[in-house]
């Protein structure tokens, strides 16, 4: 530092050793929560089962005015443990698809016999009691029903949206940066980055190692400030309530995703602000030591 | 000799606030572009302001309010005036017909809530007094149960808070649901009321109602 030369190539390193640390944040965070078994956790924290139960049930309800087919039709073969099996088949799907770059299609494909037999029974049941012919007219009714009541239940359960995002084209392009981020080259390179960006500070401050240390908390400290700002104004004006899907389950998920998210960095950061005020407070002692030595 | 001391801690504490500001005038640049593409996005995703949170499958930040609409106006009224534009949830009208067997209320928006305690105008359409089709659907076995009774040349009449307007019945109609010839904006002043066409078993795809051509229109001065 005393040396002026040395000063604004340490800037430069500390600007990018920024840039690499918010990027070893970011990739961390994307780690820690794009995967099947968090979104496991979400589904069995909030119990969205028996929300997306409370859906199916509110949804059939209201088609009983235009279908004339009650809804415990429907929801007799659906318990909650089926739409729980059925969600974590979907989100399987949906990361299966996100982490193989093999994959083409996206398939999600709930096992619906059960509804289908109760159907099945319902129309049969109606035609023999009320002298309906069982004619093509007949079958394509009942084939129409089980379409509608499969289309229905895929949507409802579907609670990150997965097929919608593969049927716009969304979801091969996060699955892009979902494998650059969760690749371990990329963990690699960013490490081999902060290693570089570190020797390469070290050496402009061999004449006063302790310094060092300074610029690497001043680092971490902009980077924390870059990533905490952002995260309190999100966490502040729970800005993900304004969400624009309001579905109960899509929304739980959705919000439960970011807010963890959120936190998480906010977390992640304060560690961080913390350890570079350590280091800090280390250079400030080990600076003045080594100067009343020197005045000694 | 305290002066260049001094100095120096000045910059010790300056470097990160200068860094800082570097780092977030590269970001802002470098966020430009990709700003511009997601802004859109972003605005569509996340456009709910009053940031209502669903519970217990309700649809959320519906407010359903029922209104007392008066059907016996007697103070005068002009043939010119405005609308007052209802809340979505918020009944503004109810239709009458010597047709019909009873009135039917009228609620601003479409939603299952909605549909189970009257009929419903799409907000997207135009509201009765102003010019452009007024589109008002109900379900078939509650409050457009008896829409069949209509025939071309009937009195509808919409009693609002704000005037009441007179149609004629002009058309029955039929069309399948994704067929949105009847429920598009128009030109003229109209009336379309529908609902589903009953069908055993099954969820229909045919739709039936009428179309009503303006007639009257009535302002409220009071």
């Amino acid at each position: 530092m005393k040396k002026s030369n040395s000063y604004l190539p340490c800037v430069i390193l500390s600007v990018l050793m920024v840039f690499t640390l918010i990027g070893t944040s970011a990739a961390f965070t994307f780690q820690h929560f794009m995967n099947y078994d968090y979104a496991v956790t979400i589904c069995k924290q909030h119990q969205l089962d028996s929300k997306v139960n409370q859906s199916l049930q509110k949804y059939f309800d209201d088609k009983v005015n235009t279908t004339g087919i009650p809804s415990d039709i429907y929801m007799k073969s659906i318990s909650n443990q089926w739409i729980d099996d059925t969600m974590k088949l979907s989100l399987k799907s949906g990361f299966d698809f996100l982490t193989n770059k093999n994959t083409d299609s996206y398939n999600f494909n709930p096992d619906f016999s059960a509804v289908d037999s109760s159907l099945d029974s319902f129309f049969s049941d109606y035609a023999e009691k009320n002298g309906y012919q069982k004619d093509s007219v007949f079958e394509n009714k009942l084939d129409s029903a089980k379409q509608n009541a499969h289309q229905a239940i895929k949507d409802y359960t579907d609670i990150l949206k997965f097929n919608t995002l593969y049927s716009e084209g969304v979801l091969k392009s996060v699955r892009t940066y979902t494998l650059l981020a969760t690749s371990p080259i990329l963990s690699i390179a960013i490490l081999a980055c902060l290693a570089i960006l570190f020797a390469l500070t070290l050496l402009f401050c061999r004449k006063n190692k302790i310094f060092t240390l300074y610029w690497i908390a001043t680092s971490i400290l902009v980077s924390s400030a870059i990533i905490l700002i952002p995260c309190i104004y999100l966490k502040a004006t729970n800005y993900f309530d304004s969400f624009v899907i309001k579905q109960e389950q899509i929304f739980i998920a959705f919000t439960s995703y970011m807010y963890s998210a959120v936190n998480f960095l906010i977390t992640l950061q304060i560690i961080l602000s913390a350890a570079a005020v350590i280091m800090l407070a280390v250079c400030v002692i080990f600076s003045k030591s080594k100067k009343s030595t020197v005045n000694a | 000799m305290a002066d260049k001391k001094r100095s120096g801690v000045v910059i010790y504490i300056l470097t990160p606030f200068l860094v800082l500001i570097l780092c977030t005038a590269i970001i802002a640049v470098a966020a430009i572009k990709p700003y511009n593409k997601l802004s859109t996005y972003i605005g569509i995703a996340f456009m709910d302001n009053l940031k209502t949170i669903p519970s217990n499958g309700i649809t959320a930040g519906l407010h359903i309010k029922d209104n007392n609409i008066d059907v016996d106006y007697s103070a005068p009224t002009t043939d010119s005036g405005s609308v007052v534009w209802p809340e979505f949830g918020e009944q503004f009208a109810v239709i009458r017909s010597d047709s019909l067997p009873s009135s039917i209320p009228v609620y601003w928006g479409s939603s299952s809530e909605l549909f189970k305690r009257g009929a419903c105008q799409s907000s997207s359409s135009t509201i009765p007094g102003e010019n452009g089709n007024a589109v008002i659907s109900a379900h078939v076995d509650t409050f457009f149960a008896d829409i069949d009774k209509l025939k071309v040349g009937d009195k509808v009449v919409i009693n609002t808070n704000y005037g009441y307007f007179t149609y004629e019945v002009s058309e029955l109609i039929e069309f399948k649901k994704d067929n949105k010839k009847y429920i598009i904006p128009s030109d003229d002043s109209r009336l379309t009321l529908y609902t589903c066409k009953t069908d055993v078993l099954g969820a229909t795809d045919m739709r039936k109602g009428v179309v009503c051509k303006l007639t009257d229109k009535k302002f409220y001065t009071k």
